[in-house]
């Protein structure tokens, strides 16, 4: 990534401030001109370097209270059929396939959920089981957020 | 924690931003536009957001593997109940994890790490069991091998 480019990510990465003219401020702050933060950004968003440039919901003060991981136990011969069966539900934010260690941990499937209620969520994740043909799984809350970040960009060194 | 109240406004303001926040000069007056509101309607709205804790930040999602933090993984550990709440924290104080969460399981803390190299992940996971002195047979090690889906959107209701 160009050296520019990752200046100005650095400088918006924990979020702009909430005032008429934001890139202006971040331009003062950076002695670059506006126009050419919003350039590099909207250019880095059409390139995919930005995934989205967008809000940081609190979802929990929306009354979405209930979030879990849940972990499956998927066969190799059922992934092809579950995967798009997962996809569908707005429900599920984040899908990923995972390393196991055989004989010790065959959860191979990891889906993040979010729900209005403890028991709809558990309900939501019964009804995927069924749908995919699964019985190996576990709905697993989170008792305590010790940290939850967006991934960034150090601030110092680790320059690539 | 009780659902804050929204109006009809404000839903529609964060259904439009958690999916794309208008990359111009202006952008709140681009928001306040498409709502038909004015522009000091769109801010106090957006201030009342903020201070309630809904927005937590507006900023950009990175494509973690084109700005060069390509090296990541989950790590599943067994801590003692007694010592869940100190190594928790010293887990979160390491820069290279971005989430730490307690779950009611065996493998009761679960983290992720995130950075730009294999061997800078190895060894902050080294660092951290050292710090934390649990073993590494009390950990599970469980980089992606396929990533499916990554779309934090919610619907937002009444």
């Amino acid at each position: 990534m160009k050296r520019k480019n990752r200046e100005i990510l650095t400088a918006v990465q924990d979020g702009i401030p909430l005032t008429r003219e934001p890139f202006k401020i971040i331009s003062e702050k950076m002695g670059v001109p506006e126009t050419e933060i919003l350039k590099s950004l909207n250019e880095m968003n059409e390139k995919g370097i930005i995934r989205r440039f967008s809000a940081n919901i609190n979802q929990r003060k929306l009354g979405i209270v209930a979030n879990a991981v849940v972990i499956w136990n998927l066969p190799e011969n059922k992934i092809e059929h579950a995967i798009p069966v997962f996809m569908s539900y707005p429900e599920i934010s984040h899908l990923y396939e995972r390393a196991t260690y055989p004989g010790k941990w065959e959860y191979n499937l990891y889906s993040v959920v979010h729900g209005y209620s403890v028991e709809s969520l558990k309900k939501f994740a019964e009804k995927i089981a069924e749908e995919i043909g699964v019985t190996d799984y576990q709905v697993l809350f989170s008792k305590k957020r010790f940290k939850g970040t967006s991934s960034r960009l150090a601030t110092t060194e680790e320059k690539e | 924690m009780s659902a804050v109240q929204l109006d009809e406004t404000d839903r529609e303001l964060l259904s439009i931003i958690q999916e794309e926040f208008p990359l111009v000069s202006r952008p709140w007056d681009d928001l306040a536009e498409r709502l038909g509101v004015s522009y000091e309607d769109i801010v106090e709205k957006a201030k009342k957001l903020y201070e309630l804790g809904v927005i937590r930040r507006i900023g950009p999602v990175l494509e973690t593997d084109l700005v060069g933090l390509s090296a990541r993984t989950l790590v599943l550990m067994k801590v003692p109940e007694d010592e869940v709440e100190e190594v928790g924290q010293i887990v979160s104080s390491f820069d290279i994890v971005t989430h730490n969460y307690l779950r009611e399981h065996e493998y009761n803390l679960w983290f992720t790490l995130i950075t730009s190299s294999q061997e800078k992940l190895r060894s902050s996971l080294e660092e951290i069991l050292a710090s934390t002195g649990i073993p590494e047979s009390d950990i599970l090690d469980l980089p992606v091998t396929k990533k499916h889906k990554i779309n934090v959107r919610y619907t937002i209701r009444g």
